[in-house]
C-alpha cells in the first residue's frame, strides 16, 4: 500500500479540491436585493423588473431586480444561460415564452415579434421570405393562422404586388398583423433600395380573407397634410406596442425627408420633424392626428404609448411627469391630464419610467433610496408603491444599497 | 481491476517529478507574485505623499483598500504564466504518454502489450492518468488560493486591505475563471470538453500507431469528422438566434448524442487498435 502512496495522495487531492470548493467557496457573497412593499397591492409590481448592475467591490455584476428578489447574471447555469434563456430577449415579450411552450411546432422559427398576432382564439404569423443568395424579398407573404383551440394551422402564400413597375429593386418589411371581421391585415412597408435615400417607400394593408387565403384588397396607406398635401419620400414610420395584441389602429409617426441645396446637386437630405397619422383596419382610411397632438413632441418630452383605441403622452422633467390620454377613434382628448409630482411619492428625482397596459411605472432615486411606484395611467390613482431593500444588518444594507445601480425597468411576461 | 491500478501508479509514478516540478513552480511564481506586488503596494500606501483622495475609483473594494482580488486582476500575466505552462506540459503528455512507450529507450509498449491482460485496461490507464493530473494540478491551485490569500493577508496590515473572497478573486484572472468556473454544470461541461478532446488525441495516436504515415491520413480525417460533427449543429442552428428552425434545447440535445456517438466511437475504435492492429 506504502508503495501507492502517491497516486492516493493525488486522487485525494483531486477529489477533495474541487468537491470543496463547489460545496463551501463557490458562493458569490453579492449582496441580495428585493423591491419591498410600502403600499397598495404587490401583484401591480409583480411583473416588474429592475434592471441594474452591482458595482461595489465584488466586480461589476448584471442584475434583476424584482419584488421576489435580485437575479445575478453571473448565477446562471449553463442550462440557463444556453437552453432556457439563449432567447431571452425574444422570448420576454409578450408572452412568448408561453406560446412557445403551448405552441412549439407552430412558433418554430419565428422570430419578428411585430408579425405575431394573438386573440383568445387566434394566433397567426405573417412573413415576407427572402432570397439567401440575392437578399431580395421572394415575392409573397407568407401567412399562418392557428386555431387555438382546434389546433389546426391554415397556411396561405398571398402574391406581394411590387411597389413600381419599373423593375427597380425593392424591400418590404411587416410592421403590424391584425385579425379584423373582413380579413387578416398586414401591414407592410415597401421601398426601393435602388436609389436610397430618395427612393419610393409606400405602407400597404394586405387584406387576406381568413378563409379562403385569398388576397381581398390591398389598400395603400396615404399621408395628406394639415395643407391638403399627399405627402411622400417618408423615411421612418414607427410607433407602436402591444405588438401582437389586437387593435383596431396602427399609429405612425412619419418623418419626411427634404432635399436641402441645389435640386441638381448631391445634397443631402434633411429630416423635419414627425407628424403624427393614425390608420383604421376596420375603416382602411389614414388621419392626421388634430394639432394639439402633434405640438405634443416626443422627442422633447418624452414617450408615446399605445393601449386599445388610446394614446398616452407623457410630459416629464426630473420632478414632473404629466400624462395626457387621447382617443385613437375620435383624435380628442380623454379625461384631464394628470400629473405626479416626485414629492408627492416621497424625495428623490425621476429617473425612468413607462406605461404598460393601463399602467404607468415610475422609478424616483435619491442618493441610496431607490422608490417604484404604479399608477393607473389614465387616472393617476396610486396603485402600488415600493422600495429596494437588501438583506443583513442596517450597516451591510446601507453598503449594499449603495453599490448598486438602476438604469431601467422592464414587463417579463 | 489490480491490473488496470497498478497501470495508472505506474503512469502517476513516471509523471511525478513533472507534476511536482509544475507544483512548485506554481506555488513559487504566485507567492512570489503575491509577495512582490503587497510589499510594493503596501510601500506606496504607507510611504510619503500618499493620500486616500489619490485613489477616486476603486472597483475591487468598498473603501479603496487594497483587496486579494485586485492583486489577482493586476498581474494576470505573472499569475497565469505557471498555469499555461502545466496546460502546456498535460496537453504535450497526452502524446508523449503512448510515445514515450514506443520511442523510449526499452521500447517498454512491447512489454506492456505482452502482459497476459485486456489491452484496454492499458487505454484506461493512460487516460485516467491524463485526467489525475489535470484534476491534481487544478485542485493543487485552489488549495494554493487561500494560502495567497493568508500571505497577502501577512503582508498588508489590516488598515490597509479590505476582505477578499475565493470565488470573486478566481473570477478576476481570465485563465483561472475558465479553469474553475463559477457553475458546478461550466465545470462538468469544460471538463467533459477536455476529455472528448483527450479521446480524440488518443484516438489519433493509435491510428497512427496502427497504419503508420496512412494513419495520419486516417486521423486528420477521423478529428476532421469529429470536429464538423460537434460544430455543425451549433453553426446551422445557432442556439441565440429567433429565426434558427431548432430550439436551443434540440440543439443541445443534438450535440449532446453526437458528443456520446464520438466518445463511444473513439473508445471503441481505441480500443479494437489496441486489441487487433497494433501487434508486437
Amino acid at each position: 500500500m506504502k508503495r501507492y502512496i502517491t497516486t492516493l495522495a493525488l486522487v485525494l487531492l483531486a477529489a477533495a479540491g474541487f468537491s470543496t470548493y463547489y460545496a463551501f467557496g463557490s458562493a458569490d457573497h453579492l449582496p441580495e436585493y428585493r423591491l419591498e412593499t410600502l403600499e397598495g397591492d404587490a401583484k401591480e409590481a409583480a411583473n416588474l423588473v429592475l434592471v441594474g448592475s452591482y458595482i461595489g467591490g465584488k466586480g461589476s455584476q448584471p442584475l434583476n431586480l424584482t419584488v421576489h428578489g435580485s437575479e445575478y447574471r453571473s448565477r446562471k447555469s449553463l442550462y440557463e444561460s444556453y437552453i432556457t434563456d439563449a432567447r431571452e430577449w425574444f422570448y420576454e415579450q409578450e408572452g412568448m415564452r408561453e406560446l412557445i411552450e403551448k405552441y412549439p411546432a407552430f412558433m418554430r422559427g419565428k422570430a419578428e415579434i411585430d408579425s405575431f398576432y394573438q386573440d383568445q382564439d387566434w394566433l397567426a404569423y405573417a412573413k415576407i421570405p427572402y432570397n439567401t443568395a440575392t437578399s431580395d424579398p421572394e415575392g409573397t407573404i407568407e401567412v399562418e393562422i392557428l386555431n387555438r383551440s382546434t389546433g389546426k394551422v391554415a397556411d396561405y402564400s398571398i402574391a406581394l404586388t411590387p411597389l413600381s413597375q419599373q423593375g427597380m429593386r425593392e424591400h418590404a418589411t411587416i410592421y403590424d398583423v391584425q385579425l379584423q371581421a373582413d380579413g387578416l391585415h398586414v401591414m407592410v412597408n415597401q421601398y426601393e433600395t435602388d436609389n436610397r435615400p430618395s427612393g419610393a417607400s409606400q405602407y400597404f394593408d394586405y387584406i387576406i380573407d381568413s378563409a379562403s387565403g385569398q388576397l381581398s384588397k390591398r389598400n395603400p396607406v396615404e399621408f395628406v397634410d394639415a395643407a391638403g398635401t399627399k405627402l411622400s419620400s417618408i423615411s421612418h414610420a414607427t410607433l407602436q406596442n402591444g405588438y401582437t395584441a389586437p387593435h383596431d389602429y396602427f399609429v405612425f409617426s412619419i418623418v419626411m425627408q427634404e432635399q436641402t441645396g441645389e435640386a441638381n446637386s448631391s445634397s443631402v437630405p434633411t429630416r423635419v420633424p414627425a407628424e403624427l397619422y393614425v390608420y383604421s383596419y376596420k375603416s382602411g382610411i389614414t388621419q392626421r392626428l388634430p394639432d394639439e397632438m402633434q405640438k405634443l413632441d416626443a422627442r422633447r418630452m418624452g414617450g408615446r404609448y399605445i393601449s386599445g383605441d388610446e394614446l398616452y403622452f407623457t410630459n416629464y422633467n426630473e420632478t414632473l411627469i404629466a400624462v395626457s390620454r387621447y382617443s385613437l377613434e375620435t383624435g380628442e382628448r380623454r379625461g384631464e391630464t394628470w400629473s405626479l409630482l416626485s414629492s408627492q411619492i416621497g424625495e428623490g428625482e425621476l429617473q425612468s419610467f413607462f406605461i404598460n397596459g393601463e399602467r404607468l411605472y415610475v422609478l424616483l432615486a435619491k442618493e441610496d433610496a431607490r422608490t417604484v411606484v404604479v399608477m393607473n395611467a389614465a387616472t393617476g390613482e396610486p396603485l402600488y408603491k415600493g422600495s429596494v431593500t437588501a438583506e443583513g444588518s442596517e450597516e451591510e444594507r446601507q453598503i449594499a444599497l449603495s453599490d448598486m445601480a438602476l438604469n431601467n425597468m422592464s414587463i417579463k411576461e | 481491476m489490480k491490473f488496470y491500478l497498478k497501470l495508472v501508479h505506474m503512469e502517476v509514478h513516471r509523471f511525478r517529478y513533472l507534476l511536482g516540478g509544475l507544483m512548485v513552480l506554481t506555488l513559487l511564481m504566485q507567492f512570489g507574485v503575491v509577495l512582490l506586488w503587497s510589499l510594493s503596494e503596501r510601500s506606496i500606501r504607507t510611504g510619503p505623499g500618499w493620500s486616500e483622495k489619490l485613489i477616486t475609483y476603486h472597483p475591487f473594494s468598498e473603501t479603496g483598500k487594497l483587496t486579494f482580488n485586485e492583486m489577482m486582476f493586476n498581474n494576470q500575466f505573472w499569475f497565469s504564466f505557471p498555469v499555461l505552462i502545466s496546460i502546456a506540459v498535460i496537453a504535450g503528455y497526452v502524446f508523449l504518454i503512448w510515445y514515450r512507450d514506443w520511442l523510449g529507450r526499452d521500447t517498454f509498449i512491447y512489454r506492456l502489450l505482452m502482459l497476459p491482460s485486456n489491452r484496454g485496461c492499458i487505454y484506461a490507464a493512460k487516460l485516467t492518468a491524463i485526467l489525475l493530473f489535470t484534476f491534481g494540478l487544478v485542485s493543487f491551485q485552489l488549495l494554493l488560493l487561500p494560502l495567497e490569500m493568508m500571505l497577502f493577508n501577512l503582508a498588508i496590515p489590516e488598515a490597509l486591505r479590505d476582505p477578499s473572497y475565493l470565488s470573486q478573486a478566481i473570477l478576476q484572472n481570465q485563465v483561472l475563471k475558465v479553469l474553475i468556473p463559477g457553475q458546478l454544470d461550466a465545470f462538468v461541461m469544460a471538463y467533459a470538453i477536455g476529455i472528448l478532446t483527450v479521446l480524440a488525441a488518443f484516438t489519433v495516436i493509435l491510428l497512427e500507431r496502427s497504419y503508420r504515415v496512412i494513419g495520419i491520413g486516417f486521423a486528420v480525417i477521423y478529428v476532421f469528422v469529429c470536429g464538423a460533427a460537434l460544430l455543425a449543429p451549433i453553426t446551422l442552428q445557432r442556439p441565440g438566434n429567433t429565426a434558427s428552425y431548432l430550439y436551443p434545447g434540440e440543439t443541445y440535445s443534438i450535440m449532446l448524442a453526437l458528443t456520446v456517438i464520438i466518445v463511444f466511437v473513439s473508445v471503441w475504435l481505441s480500443i479494437r487498435l489496441l486489441n487487433r492492429k497494433i501487434t508486437v
